[in-house]
């Protein structure tokens, strides 16, 4: 992967949070910080904004998962969850959408390598989905407004659908507003003249 | 008979009418013979009365005949009536008159007193009137020679008697009322040279002689009756029917036309016949029978009546009855007492034949109970020296035939370890409690099995121990269950602690690994350091490995299933041991049925697991060696089967290693158990745990130097 990521990892152990920065470092990616207990990573999480998390389960101060979600909450951030357990609830307690890989203890170089590569692509393939689901979202609402206040218009003034359209859209260019803009003024216009 | 059964109840009265019935016809008879035997008796009884009343009866007429033949012949020698007879005088007739006249009334039952002479007229006549006799005066004296017996008396020999017939005296062409029964007695009188004076004539009352007849009849059962030789009723205790030849219109009121049935009675002197008119006795009466001079009759000079005495048959069948009855009586009572008596003797006959019974089918039914049982069912005597009882189970579980001395055989098959505790159980002797011991006996076959011996005392009414009865289970499964069960407790709880180690360990192998890590590349540039470091890797490792397999073999097998191929899942397990597989040049040979079907439910992930375990075991090198392995071959064989009755895959896994001993193949399935140098001995308990959860059976086989063949059987579905 050729992008340099900035990570978070946690863990209880100093050996592993020694073997995490150093490794994350030679794999070209900035570790900002190493948190010993789940207070400090949601601290660091809030002063360094990282793009990804690498943490523990188990740890003295919060667990790494609900930590996560607590941040993710703020921040939607993807985690990677490295833990000794496997076992089933600990595994439904971390299928959530912001963990993006689980890994078992023991791990190797290569497994940290491979899960954080998938884990930022999926990262990424989500944030644009994500947005595509935002802007269609505001393209339906848009489009919600526009047709009320294009009925408002047909009714107030009698006008066809064509006509009041061409209205907007005249308002809008003239005033270098959204169409939606316009849209929502009038129709805010409008139930203030009680209409 | 508390316990009848459904058919007790109609067997104690067949039983009853068994008895009863015999019982009944004997009294029947014997009551039979008893009325008929009372019944002659009865009518013999009656007879001898009868015959006796009617001798007496007869020779009361006998007596009476005589006695007026006497007073006949008496008159006819009358002095008063010679002198008269030869003097002629008038005073000699009224002194002849006289005489006949005090004779009459002495007398008293002659009608008329008469001397006629021979003419045929009357000369003397004495009438008895209101029991006075009466000279009749000359003018009324009458000519009687038309009469018949003036004419018979007339033609008399010297010494010979007329009698007249019994009949009514009639008057003028009259009957005379009321009625004078009479009888003339005749007889004629001679002279010393024999003419003929004349004759005297006596018209004797036959009332008198009738009621004396009557009189010496009275008190006995019958009914008397006199009969003259043609029938006619004499005497009948009924005036309408005696004297029936004196009216034209009683012609046949006779005897023999109402009593049509006593034929005997005219055919014999003396006798007796019953008819279903009744009991006819009679007796042949001869009036003229004594008779010093010979008696002339109009019929002859036979005279014959018949005395009868008659019991209506209603009478009878009264008598009958009254036997009858009597005799019922007694044969009831008596009947009620024997039937009293058969009901008793039945029901105690039915209850000891029905306790018999039960106590039979009891007893067959125990022995088919303790036969059919798989139990050793056992009684043994007061001190346990010998065995009363075996059950036929002792020689499925001991391996021994039920011999004599049972008792030996079963001591001696116990195994020395758990002789002390035999003992105890064998060597109580009159305790009051039940026991229990176990121990383990050694079949001749060498198989060890476990025995629980268990019995309590027998006892008797009096409370005394009289032996013991018990029974000896074989309990080798339950053993082994309770083995199992301890050992998966056990693991159980090695489970536990092992998931309780789990952070710790995995931890401890992350840190090492780390560590591990950047140490080698800190000594990259020194490579016999790399080398140690590498081996520390290797180990880490195989640490790792370890803990996962033991890891897997305690912790719960949960069963997800699908449907799967299971000849799919081998391929999947090749597919991932394929670096081994090729590392070891193995050559795997599948084969399957032509139609095989083998598809089963079962967890994927799991049943690859298990295949895995097996292959890898037969993929060790380490069994190269010991048979001088060159090529590993594996034989893989798919084949349908059934499993506890129901459908099943089969799969077979057999390598061309060394194989195992008798003793290793039964142990191969022990956790912890392993033949190898290296190796966990695990796998195969993890196989077989995987198997049974999925109910189905996984075994080896193997005969040393020929490899080891692993057996799985997957039931296709969990139903």
């Amino acid at each position: 992967m050729t992008e340099s990521l900035r990570v978070v990892v946690a863990d209880d152990e100093p050996d592993v949070r020694e073997y995490f920065a150093e490794t994350l470092a030679e794999l070209g990616h900035q570790v900002l910080a190493a948190a010993a207990t789940g207070d400090e990573l949601l601290a660091a999480c809030r002063r360094h904004s990282p793009d990804l998390l690498v943490t523990d389960i188990r740890m003295p101060g919060g667990d790494g998962l609900s930590v996560a979600r607590t941040y993710a909450a703020e921040r939607f951030t993807p985690t990677i969850v490295v833990t000794a357990y496997h076992d089933q609830a600990t595994l439904a307690e971390a299928s959530e959408p912001h963990v993006f890989s689980y890994l078992v203890k023991p791990i190797e170089r290569p497994q940290l390598e491979a899960a954080l590569t998938i884990a930022w692509l999926r990262y990424r393939q989500f944030s644009s989905l994500r947005g595509e689901a935002d802007s269609l979202r505001q393209a339906l609402e848009d489009r919600k407004l526009i047709e009320r206040a294009k009925g408002l218009l047909m009714q107030q003034a009698g006008i066809s659908e064509e006509e009041a359209f061409r209205r907007l859209q005249k308002s809008a260019r003239n005033e270098n507003k959204k169409l939606a803009e316009v849209a929502s003024a009038l129709i805010t216009a409008a139930r203030v003249l009680g209409a | 008979m508390s316990s009848a059964t459904p058919h007790a109840a109609p067997s104690v009265w067949r039983t009853f009418l068994a008895y009863a019935l015999p019982c009944a016809a004997i009294l029947a008879i014997a009551s039979w013979a008893a009325w008929q035997g009372q019944w002659e008796r009865r009518l013999s009884d009656l007879r001898q009365a009868e015959e006796k009343r009617l001798a007496l009866q007869a020779e009361s007429i006998v007596r009476d005949f005589a006695a007026a033949r006497t007073d006949l012949e008496l008159l006819a020698e009358e002095a008063a009536l010679r002198r008269a007879l030869t003097t002629g005088a008038s005073v000699d007739w009224a002194a002849a008159a006289a005489a006949f006249r005090v004779f009459s009334e002495k007398k008293q039952f002659y009608d008329q007193v008469r001397f006629l002479d021979p003419t045929g007229l009357e000369v003397l006549r004495i009438n008895l009137v209101n029991g006075e006799a009466v000279v009749v005066p000359e003018a009324d004296l009458q000519r009687k020679d038309d009469r018949y017996y003036v004419q018979a008396a007339l033609a008399l020999p010297r010494g010979k008697v007329f009698v007249s017939p019994f009949d009514l005296n009639v008057e003028d062409d009259q009957i005379e009322q009321p009625l004078k029964p009479t009888i003339r007695f005749a007889a004629g009188v001679f002279d010393a040279d024999g003419s003929r004076r004349g004759i005297v004539v006596l018209n004797y009352l036959g009332r008198e002689m009738l009621q004396r007849f009557v009189r010496f009849g009275a008190g006995g059962p019958g009914r008397s009756m006199l009969l003259n030789a043609e029938g006619f009723w004499l005497y009948a205790g009924d005036p309408a029917r005696e004297w029936g030849f004196m009216y034209s219109d009683r012609q046949d009121v006779r005897f023999p036309v109402v009593y049509s049935t006593a034929t005997e009675l005219w055919q014999t002197e003396v006798g007796q016949q019953r008819t279903p008119q009744g009991l006819f006795t009679w007796e042949t009466i001869h009036p003229l029978a004594e008779a010093r001079t010979d008696a002339e009759t109009a019929e002859g000079s036979d005279l014959q009546w018949k005395a009868v005495s008659i019991l209506p048959e209603d009478q009878l069948a009264e008598t009958a009855a009254a036997i009858r009855s009597a005799v019922l009586r007694i044969a009831a009572s008596g009947g009620m007492v024997l039937a009293v008596v058969c009901w008793v003797v039945a029901r105690n006959a039915v209850a000891r034949r029905a306790s018999e019974a039960s106590l039979v089918a009891s007893e067959s039914r125990f022995r088919q109970m303790a036969a059919a049982i798989a139990e050793v069912f056992w009684l043994c005597n007061a001190d346990r020296s010998r065995f009363l009882y075996v059950s036929p189970a002792f020689a499925n579980i001991w391996g021994a035939p039920s011999a004599v001395d049972v008792i030996d055989v079963w001591r001696a098959a116990v195994h020395p370890d758990d002789r002390a505790a035999a003992d105890a159980a064998f060597e109580r002797r009159g305790e009051p409690a039940a026991f229990s011991a176990e121990y383990r006996i050694v079949r001749p076959d060498g198989e060890t099995r476990w025995i629980w011996d268990h019995g309590f005392p027998v006892r008797d009414d009096a409370g005394v121990v009289r032996g013991y009865a018990g029974i000896a289970e074989d309990v080798t499964r339950l053993h082994a269950a309770q083995d199992r069960l301890m050992q998966s407790e056990r693991l159980a709880a090695v489970g536990e602690a092992i998931t309780g180690l789990a952070h710790e360990s995995r931890n401890a192998l992350q840190r090492s690994q780390s560590c591990l890590e950047m140490l080698a590349k800190r000594i990259a540039d020194r490579p016999e350091a790399l080398g140690l470091a590498a081996r520390v890797q290797d180990a880490l490792r195989e640490l790792h490995r370890l803990y996962e397999r033991v890891r897997e073999y305690a912790a719960p097998t949960t069963v997800r299933r699908a449907p799967h191929d299971i000849s799919d899942l081998l391929r999947k397990t090749c597919d991932q041991l394929a670096d081994l597989i090729a590392s070891r040049g193995a050559e795997i040979v599948v084969e399957r049925p032509p139609d095989g079907n083998l598809v089963c439910e079962v967890d994927g992930l799991g049943m690859v697991q298990v295949l895995r375990n097996v292959l890898e075991n037969a993929l060790s090198e380490e069994l190269d060696a010991a048979v001088e392995r060159t090529q590993v071959r594996i034989r893989v064989a798919f084949s349908t089967c059934r499993l506890q009755g129901r459908d099943a895959v089969r799969t077979i896994i057999e390598d061309n290693g060394p194989g195992l001993s008798a003793d290793a193949v039964r142990r191969a399935f022990e956790p912890f158990y392993t033949t190898k140098v290296r190796g966990t001995g695990l796998g195969l308990a993890i196989a077989q745990r995987i198997v049974a959860a999925h109910g189905g059976e996984l075994e080896a086989t193997s005969e040393p130097g020929k490899g080891l063949n692993v057996s799985i059987v997957l039931p296709r579905s969990a139903g």
